[in-house]
């Protein structure tokens, strides 16, 4: 249907119930555009946006319930065989883990002899908190996991989450019982990081896609290598000194260009982690993790 | 029956379409993630286009920005962009065969994709383009099944 703004009164009549639907979408649209100027002015600063987070927050805790119901007829129809060898195999896998750490013990204490020589401190013995993952978002726009964690909990927007392998993200927005946690492959975030064998600085930015990392200001006559592993750095005092971030997978020199291309493959499993852990900042005057350190070369 | 039971009737599916985007998948599903809400949406904008229509899809599209908590707005503006454009050739599409319906439903939802694109390229960073192209055939391919399940409802609960 055209948009005649003088119609005759018995046609406006014949077609009544869809009259000026451009006049409906202009307003519909002039309010999407409103809302998306004012979200991106001031980013959660809008009231409204702030009450409706808080409410798609709250709405999490139902979904994972029923989540958890499908997950949980899986496991009540496999075979107890199964579910036999499993425990088993995971009995095995702690002595294993166990004979692990303990042969790494003495590593630790020598280690932390040598940073203490070295000047650094390392500061990863925070308290922290185990989460539970209710929900992942592994879209190309949004790299962002939901936990079951909140402001209850002592979490706060900023503190760093942590697998057992390595970084996973930082808190980015929290409700009462559960919040965010934006990962670091999201393709807003940022993370500080050095080259752990050189000491070489730099900064990883997400690309999206959940396997890989890309390093976009390092320049052609960098000296990085194909399976050098990058930890936080602890500058800008976001995350803390030593976390293990990721590994080099690729290292492309680009003459005409400004800067190599360096890929690196995250180490925490991003995508198929169940659970967390969430270092809760101290409101300590010492957490300085960048302090004592000095540039490439040492 | 009744409006308001219709009503009730498109509200729920799209609540469905809203819970099932958002319930964890492992990674490789994730990538090709169905779009549910605009194929639920579509749907209904075809076949009961008095109900469904502009102002209702934005709602939807609001409602899921909240429960995503994507910037506000983004969804509501790509959802009824594309309800504008169903409504405006909802008879012709609806006479169509399915796999011209198929076919016309790829340049809808390649609109939807690329508003969310461009959207998130103007507030933030949008990401790998090549991944915003997979879940346009993944939901184009579902649309044989889901749009003969919501028939179903449809005729099952009288919805017009």
């Amino acid at each position: 249907m055209r948009f005649r703004p003088f119609r005759r009164r018995s046609e406006r009549s014949l077609f009544h119930h869809q009259s000026y639907p451009e006049v409906r979408f202009a307003i519909v649209v002039v309010a999407s555009l409103a809302l998306l100027i004012l979200h991106r002015g001031r980013p959660l600063g809008v009231p409204l946006a702030r009450l409706t987070t808080e409410t798609g927050l709250a709405l999490e805790q139902p979904v994972s319930a029923l989540a958890g119901f499908l997950e949980s007829i899986g496991p009540s129809l496999a075979s107890r065989g199964r579910l036999i060898r499993t425990n088993r195999d995971l009995r095995r896998q702690i002595f294993r883990l166990r004979a692990d750490l303990a042969a790494e013990r003495p590593l630790v204490f020598q280690n932390h002899r040598l940073q203490a020589l070295l000047g650094r401190i390392r500061t990863i013995h925070q308290p922290f908190r185990l989460v539970r993952v209710l929900r992942i978002d592994l879209d190309p726009y949004r790299q962002e996991v939901v936990i079951d964690a909140g402001r209850r909990a002592g979490l706060e927007s900023g503190d760093a989450a942590i697998d057992a392998q390595g970084l996973v993200g930082q808190v980015s927005r929290v409700a009462p019982h559960v919040s965010r946690v934006l990962l670091i492959t999201d393709p807003s975030e940022m993370v500080p990081v050095e080259v752990a064998a050189t000491g070489l600085l730099t900064f990883s930015v997400g690309t999206g896609i959940p396997t890989r990392l890309r390093l976009p200001y390092l320049p052609n006559d960098t000296r990085v290598h194909v399976g050098q592993m990058l930890i936080t750095s602890g500058l800008g005092g976001h995350y803390a000194y030593g976390f293990p971030v990721a590994v080099i997978t690729r290292v492309e020199l680009r003459p005409n260009r400004s800067f190599a291309r360096v890929d690196a493959r995250p180490l925490g499993a991003i995508s198929e982690d169940r659970e967390l852990l969430v270092l809760i900042r101290r409101k300590a005057p010492g957490r300085k993790p960048a302090s004592g350190k000095t540039g490439p070369g040492q | 029956m009744s409006g308001l039971r219709s009503y009730l009737i498109i509200v729920l599916t799209l609540i469905v379409a809203m819970v099932v985007s958002i319930l964890p998948f492992p990674h490789w599903y994730v990538v090709g993630r169905p779009l549910w809400l605009p194929l639920v949406g579509t749907y209904w904008c075809l076949a009961s286009p008095r109900r469904m229509g502009i102002v209702t899809s934005w709602f939807a599209g609001f409602c899921f920005d909240a429960v995503r908590a994507s910037p506000l707005g983004e969804h509501a503006l790509a959802l009824s962009v594309i309800a504008y454009v169903i409504q405006r050739y909802h008879l012709q599409i609806r006479t169509l065969h399915i796999g011209q319906q198929m076919l016309a439903l790829t340049g809808i939802f390649l609109l939807y994709e690329f508003l969310i694109f461009w959207i998130n390229g103007i507030i933030s960073k949008p990401g790998p383009i090549l991944l915003y192209g997979i879940p346009i055939f993944v939901s184009v391919g579902l649309w044989p099944p889901v749009s003969s399940g919501l028939r179903f409802i449809r005729r099952r609960y009288r919805v017009h």
